[in-house]
Order: C-alpha cells, then sequence, then structure tokens
C-alpha cells in the first residue's frame, strides 16, 4: 500500500510540465542514441550529465534515466530496417527482425519490439516500486562489513560476467580500482598518487573516463573506415498476424521476467537478458528452425527482456546504491553530483525524488511506445546520417562535454588518454565495463573496508562473522571459482582445436 | 652508419610490427604501471591511530593488479594471442584514427589562444577535409561549430572560450 502510496505522488512529481518536457528530452536523446551506430546510452548519458548542473536533482535524473531506457527503444529499428544495431542489446534482434524486414514484415517486427519493451519496461517499474522498498528496509540493517561484502560480490560479477576471459577483466578491474585511489583517502583526507597536482586532489572524474573509454573510443573505431549507410526497408502494419498473438504475447510475458530478475544481478549488461530469452525462446518453440529466418518470438522475448532489465537495474542503484551497468554507474555518478547518495537511506530521506524518478519512467515509456509505433520509419532515416558527417559531430559533443565537467582544458585531455586506452583495450578484447562500474565502486569499497577494519579492531574477523557478509564471501567464492574453471576449461577446448 | 630508409626495409619494419604481440606489450604496460603503483603505496603510511592507513588498500591493491598482469602476460604468450598484425587495422585506417587525434591535440593547444569557434572549426576541418569537398568541408566546419557554439554557450550558458565572437559582444 505505502508502494502504491508513492508511486501516486511520484506521479504528482513527474507529470509536472518542467519534468514532463525533460522526460521527453530524455527519451527522444535515448531513441536518437539508440538509433545511431556508435553512439550508445553510456556515451549520451556522460555527455548530458554536465549540461544538468543547473537542473533540480529530479529533473536531472529523469531526463538521464530517459536516455537510458529510450536508448533500449531505438536500437532496435535500425535493427529490423537496417540490420544496424544501435546498442549491443539490439545485435539479437537483427537475427531475426531483419529477416521479417526482408519479408516485408518490418511493422510487425517493430509493432512487438514496441509493445513488448513498453510491457517489459511498465511491469519492470511496477516491479521496481513493489521490491524497492522492502529491499531498501533490508538494506538498513547493512554495515560497512555487510556492504563491502556486497560490492566484492558485485565486483566478482562484474569480472565473471563481462567479457570472454576472467583475466582480462581482472585487468580491467584492477584499472578502475587503482584509477579510484587517485586523490584524497576516504577516511584520513590523506593526498595519494597526485604527483602535487591540484587538479588530482578530487581524483580523476568519472564522466571524462566513461566519454573516453566508451564514446572516444568509438569514434576512433568508426573513423578507421566510414561506410556508407544502408538503405530502410518499408514499413507497412505494425501488427502480428492473428496465429502468432498466443506465441508472441508468451514471448513477451517470458522476456519481462527474464529481464527484471536478470537487472537485480550486479555485474550485467542489456545484451545479457536479450541474448538469454533468444536461446530460451528457440528452445520453447515449437518450430526452432523458424529462428533466423524470420521468427517474430526472436524479436518480441529480447527486445522485452532488454527493457525489463532497465527497471530491475534500477533496484540495486536506488537500494543498495549499487550500480548494476556502465550506464547505471554514470547515472550513480549524476546522483552524486547533484549531492544525492543512493542507497536505502534515499527512500526516507528523499521519497518525492525516488517515486518522481519511478513514476517518470511509466510515463517515459509511453512516450516511446507513441514515437516507436507511429514515427518508427521517420527514426529510421535518422541512422541514415553517415558516418563520415556523424561522428565529428560526435568528437566536438564529446570534447564539449568533458569540458564542461570543470571548465578545463584538463577533462579534454584526460578524455583523450582514455579514449586512446579505450581504443587499444578494444582491439585485444578486454573489456571496458569493469572499468567504469570498478571505478564507481573502488572508493566506496575502500571506504567500508576500513571501516570494518576499524570496527574489528584491526582484523578482518567481521566479514566472516556477519551471516550477511559470510553468505556474500560465499557466493563471491562460488562465483570466482566458477569463472575461473570455464577459464581453464575454455583454455584447454581452445588448445585442443589447435592440436585438431 | 646510419641506414637508409629503403622500401624494402620499410617493408620489413612493419612486418616486423605486424608479428608484434599486442597483448604481451599491453601486459608489460600494465604490469610497468602496477610496479610504479606500488613503488608509490609504499611512500604512503600503512598504519594510522584510527588502524588500517591510506596506504594499506592500495598496497594490496598493487600487488594484486602486479599478479593479474603477470597472469595476463603468461596467457597473452600462450593461447590467447592478439599480434598487432591481426587486431590492429592497416595502415590507411591507423593514419585515419591518428588524424583524429592530432585534430584533437590541436584543437587542445589552440582553444586557449583563439577561442572555440575558430578551434572547433580547424578541428572539424580536419576531420572533413578528406571526406568533401574543400568548400563543403569549410562550410560545414564552420556551421556546426558554430550550432554548437550557440546552443552550448547561448542557451546553457557553458562557458566556452572565445576570442573572436567576444569582439560583437557573444
Amino acid at each position: 500500500m505505502d508502494s502504491f502510496m508513492g508511486l501516486l505522488s511520484g506521479f504528482s512529481v513527474a507529470l509536472t510540465w518542467h519534468n514532463l518536457l525533460y522526460c521527453l528530452i530524455g527519451v527522444t536523446v535515448g531513441q536518437l542514441v539508440g538509433v545511431l551506430p556508435g553512439i550508445g546510452p553510456t556515451t549520451a548519458t556522460a555527455l548530458l550529465i554536465p549540461l544538468t548542473y543547473g537542473m533540480p536533482p529530479v529533473s536531472a535524473i529523469i531526463m538521464l534515466s530517459g536516455i537510458y531506457y529510450g536508448g533500449m527503444y531505438g536500437g532496435t529499428i535500425t535493427s529490423v530496417l537496417i540490420n544496424t544495431p544501435g546498442e549491443a542489446a539490439s545485435v539479437i534482434t537483427c537475427l531475426d527482425g531483419y529477416e521479417m524486414a526482408k519479408q516485408g514484415r518490418a511493422g510487425a517486427a517493430l509493432g512487438v519490439a514496441a509493445m513488448g519493451s513498453f510491457v517489459g519496461g511498465i511491469i519492470s517499474v511496477i516491479g521496481l516500486a513493489l521490491i524497492g522498498p522492502p529491499l531498501a528496509d533490508f538494506a538498513l540493517k547493512f554495515g560497512p562489513t555487510e556492504m563491502f561484502s556486497l560490492m566484492l560480490f558485485g565486483l566478482t560479477m562484474v569480472v565473471g560476467l563481462m567479457g570472454a576471459s576472467i583475466v582480462r577483466g581482472m585487468l580491467a578491474m584492477c584499472l578502475g580500482l587503482t584509477l579510484a585511489t587517485v586523490g584524497m583517502d576516504p577516511i584520513s583526507g590523506t593526498l595519494r598518487f597526485t604527483f602535487n597536482q591540484p587538479f588530482l586532489i578530487n581524483g580523476i572524474d568519472l564522466v571524462t573516463i566513461a566519454m573516453g573509454l566508451f564514446g572516444l573510443s568509438e569514434i576512433f573505431l568508426g573513423m578507421e573506415n566510414l561506410a556508407s549507410a544502408a538503405k530502410a526497408q518499408q514499413i507497412t502494419s505494425f501488427l502480428p498476424e492473428k496465429k502468432e498473438v498466443k506465441t508472441t504475447s508468451w514471448a513477451i510475458l517470458r522476456g519481462t521476467v527474464l529481464g527484471f530478475f536478470i537487472g537485480l544481478i550486479p555485474g550485467t549488461n542489456s545484451a545479457i537478458p536479450a541474448l538469454l530469452s533468444y536461446s530460451m525462446e528457440k528452445k520453447l518453440s515449437k518450430h526452432p528452425e523458424k529462428f533466423g529466418h524470420g521468427a517474430i518470438e526472436g524479436v518480441a522475448g529480447p527486445e522485452t527482456a532488454n527493457n525489463s532489465y532497465c527497471g530491475g537495474a534500477m533496484i540495486p542503484l536506488l537500494t543498495l546504491g549499487i550500480p548494476s551497468s556502465p550506464t547505471i554507474a554514470i547515472l550513480l555518478g549524476a546522483f552524486i553530483m547533484h549531492g544525492l547518495t543512493p542507497g536505502p537511506i534515499l527512500f526516507v530521506q528523499n521519497p518525492d525524488f525516488v517515486w518522481g524518478v519511478i513514476a517518470s519512467m511509466v510515463v517515459g515509456n509511453a512516450m516511446l511506445l507513441f514515437m516507436n509505433l507511429p514515427l518508427a520509419g521517420w527514426w529510421a532515416k535518422i541512422a541514415e546520417v553517415p558516418a563520415k558527417l556523424l561522428y565529428p559531430i560526435v568528437l566536438i559533443l564529446s570534447i564539449i562535454g568533458a569540458y564542461t565537467v570543470s571548465n578545463d582544458l584538463w577533462d579534454v585531455g584526460v578524455m583523450l588518454v582514455f579514449g586512446v586506452v579505450g581504443y587499444v583495450m578494444k582491439k585485444i578484447d578486454i573489456p571496458m565495463a569493469p572499468i567504469v562500474l570498478t571505478y564507481v565502486l573502488g572508493a566506496m569499497m575502500e571506504k567500508a573496508l576500513l571501516q570494518s577494519v576499524k570496527m574489528n579492531n584491526g582484523s578482518l574477523i567481521g566479514l566472516v562473522e556477519s551471516p550477511i557478509s559470510l553468505t556474500m564471501i560465499v557466493l563471491t567464492v562460488i562465483v570466482l571459482s566458477g569463472s575461473i574453471y570455464a577459464e581453464i576449461k575454455n583454455k584447454k577446448g581452445a588448445i585442443a582445436l589447435e592440436n585438431d | 652508419m646510419k641506414d637508409e630508409v629503403t622500401p624494402e626495409n620499410k617493408g620489413a619494419f612493419g612486418e616486423l610490427v605486424k608479428r608484434q604481440n599486442a597483448g604481451l606489450w599491453f601486459g608489460v604496460a600494465f604490469f610497468a604501471y602496477a610496479v610504479l603503483y606500488f613503488k608509490m603505496s609504499l611512500d604512503i603510511p600503512y598504519h594510522s591511530k584510527l588502524g588500517a592507513g591510506p596506504g594499506m588498500y592500495p598496497r594490496w591493491l598493487a600487488g594484486f593488479s602486479i599478479f593479474v598482469s603477470l597472469v595476463y602476460i603468461v596467457q597473452s604468450c600462450t593461447h590467447q594471442i592478439f599480434s598487432m598484425g591481426r587486431s590492429f587495422p592497416g595502415r590507411t585506417e591507423l593514419f585515419n584514427v591518428f588524424t583524429v587525434f592530432a585534430a584533437c591535440m590541436i584543437f587542445l593547444f589552440l582553444l586557449d589562444v583563439v577561442g572555440f569557434n575558430i578551434a572547433g572549426s580547424l578541428l572539424l576541418f580536419v576531420m572533413f577535409y578528406r571526406q568533401y569537398k574543400a568548400l563543403h568541408a569549410i562550410a560545414l566546419s564552420i556551421v556546426i561549430t558554430f550550432a554548437h557554439y550557440f546552443v552550448f554557450k547561448v542557451c546553457f550558458s557553458v562557458p566556452l572560450p572565445e576570442k573572436f565572437l567576444s569582439l560583437f559582444g557573444f
């Protein structure tokens, strides 16, 4: 009942004209970056954070989260119409979406994707409203020891799930954690690794790191070879055939549940539920041979799952202050910049803010449904903007975004350095998401660890004495062992293949 | 005696670079970074009056980073080999990437001297000039830069440095 009342009060915040406007701007930008290949929601969120400095916190977060879930809708359009995924979560949609478009059924593919995304988005927001407050109450029991173990578990998931190799994931994690120690120590305020430079006292800004690693590196990759845009397929009816309604509805339902629960796990990203949903639909289908040749469930399931994931992924952020994906990590940065501390106390101290953001996600999903059904063809035309024009525009936007962090060229230089690092890392297949996630978690983890050690008279025994912490440590060991085992098994497999 | 650069030995150098193990070099660079980080962490107190000092966490982290970098180096040399030739694109593509990087560097050096509009136009022109006719490239560079300037400086009050337009009161 409290959740229902909270959601109602949230609508009174979300439905004010200026918050509606910011929500519209957010979902439009999200849709736009989803449509444009090469610019993902992570880059766009990082780019727009500096512009939110002057805004009220609730409006800023409404706009930035609009970019996050809006990006999921936009990526579908280009996947279906021009076989070019706008973001990672829509890669799987190309398999059947583009096949449907070639068969003259682009409208039906876009229709079920938009409806599935809407259903997934709305149900996951309701789930967020129902699960968020009790989880936040439970999280109030968490002391520094439990928080440290939880974050350690989150880090292990990040390393274990992202990228093909755990060693490469750990390398990225170490880079993120070491970068997070630059600046003032969180307990005593001692300066570390600053080289006596004043601009390093507060550490390196998360936004510049993210813009370099995700945005600039993508521009470098894109500038290697500027290919021309593909031609979009024609759109006719947006509705599936009568015989497909039942299978599509079940695919949407399964995608919703799957996406929501995967969103709760730290270290995942929106591509994972989409991929899992596709494999699940293929396994459950009576005609698995149709997959890859225009199966409508192959579009409905993954598209629903990646949107449902967005609502689920907001739960660890709002209740525990732990980001579960790179875009959420950037959002966490935005929370901090606006003087808000994500975590259980947020529901108590800023209920209007939390419920306003949650309610705005319902409103934003409704806006996106309208944008995607009647206006899909118009959005697809945007994707035909030539890369030779697009990348320079994104570059100058990135530079301005980095400059506005502290109105100093230092941040532009930092972005440039991380752009080169990101480019090299992409080339040798080192995942970049762990850097950003561990960078965000690093300072919090260190603080929690030092506090825990202090509380236990200089000992780490508290980590195994607390039942919650012990559970997290056990889970961490299981995930880590599983990842290492998988790595060794893959290594053996690779050697066997080489010998063959 | 200095070696003269001939097409033959230039090609041989290119082949040598292509054969290099990119993963190994990255691992070595990260190892050096971790060792430097460890050395610097030794200068920070390990203990404090509160118990654990500001140097404790970095020191353990540095040790772990060194271990991970060594495992990565071994992995890069044994079964996950990324050769430069296969991982990185050809000379033309790399030149395109370098152009963007160089344009950004020029922008960095010029911004405070000539202001955003001239530095930005130059940055965009460097990226456009091989894709469009010269006149189109100039026009596009100027229009896009001024549009960005208008949106960010005028609409969002971002203090972009400007020398040229400030003469006209913008």
